[in-house]
């Protein structure tokens, strides 16, 4: 086995354990660092596809912004301080057909999608080539990025506020 | 790919120091537990109450506005590998995002979503 297959499989079993930790554990703040585990295996499988812009930003993004947010918001909500905070897994007849309806669907789009062929190899540096794109070709919607991010951080704000 | 070889070597020393001082200090200690030994010592202050109390809603805001100013370093790194290709339109447009979302950092000033209540 080649190290990217060993790599490979490492990531897989973290990122599906973690995964089931998110899902099964009954303490909600245990859910959360289990989230981040399988957000960071998930940077770790993108860097085996030679993503690693990609990789980066699922760390500084979403193991980083994400995990911080939602830690947050899980110590100042009211409803949660003082009681066992935990959760529980209901109609699991009806989540299991579904769960297993779209993992068919995903397994037979990936047995049709023709995986047969090596992946291409990735030539020059991709995060210069979308630095070059980004502020040239694209850099109209990137300004507009900005606006909605701004949008979305005064909305966001505005409705966390405390009440005066 | 083979330029993460130190960094898979460095995690699984990391790892290893990790779980190995764990392993080896519940292998060697003497386990004679009495009650002061689970009391605080030193700076330790007795704790009021329980941890899981609510924190402050100014915490939350902090984060949201991390978030915000997250996304704009993860694009500073794009920008920043072809400054030099893309010289002073590339520049201006990088300052116009940051100035853009500045407006955002001015909003929660101006607000008092930063000052500590």
């Amino acid at each position: 086995m080649t190290p990217e297959v060993v790599g490979f499989w490492v990531l897989a079993i973290t990122l599906v354990g973690s995964a089931l930790g998110v899902v099964l554990t009954k303490n909600l703040f245990h859910s959360v660092l289990w989230l981040a585990l399988g957000l960071i295996s998930t940077a770790g499988v993108f860097l085996l596809l030679d993503a690693e812009f990609l990789a980066a930003v699922q760390v500084l993004l979403y193991a980083g912004g994400v995990i911080t947010v939602v830690v947050f918001a899980i110590v100042v909500t009211e409803k949660l301080v003082g009681e066992k905070i935990s959760h529980t897994s209901k109609r699991l007849a009806g989540g299991t057909i579904v769960a297993a309806g779209i993992f068919g669907m995903i397994a037979s789009l990936i047995q049709r999608a023709g995986l047969d062929q090596a992946r291409p190899e990735m030539v020059g540096d991709a995060t210069a080539a979308m630095g070059m794109s980004l502020l040239t070709k694209f850099v109209l919607p990137f300004e507009l990025l900005g606006v909605l991010l701004l949008a979305g951080l005064i909305a966001a704000s505005y409705f966390a506020r405390p009440e005066e | 790919m083979s330029g993460y070889i130190p960094v898979l070597i460095f995690l699984a020393l990391v790892l290893a120091f990790a779980i190995g001082g764990l392993v080896a200090a519940w292998a060697i200690r003497p386990s004679r537990g009495y009650a002061s030994k689970a009391e605080n010592y030193e700076c330790g202050a007795q704790p009021i109450g329980e941890a899981w109390v609510q924190f402050p809603v100014g915490f939350y805001l902090v984060a949201l506005l991390f978030l915000v100013f997250d996304t704009l370093a993860v694009f500073l790194f794009p920008w920043a590998l072809t400054i030099r290709a893309l010289g002073v339109p590339g520049l201006v447009a990088m300052l116009g995002f940051i100035a853009v979302l500045g407006l955002g950092w001015l909003y929660a000033y101006r607000e008092g979503l930063l000052e500590w209540k």
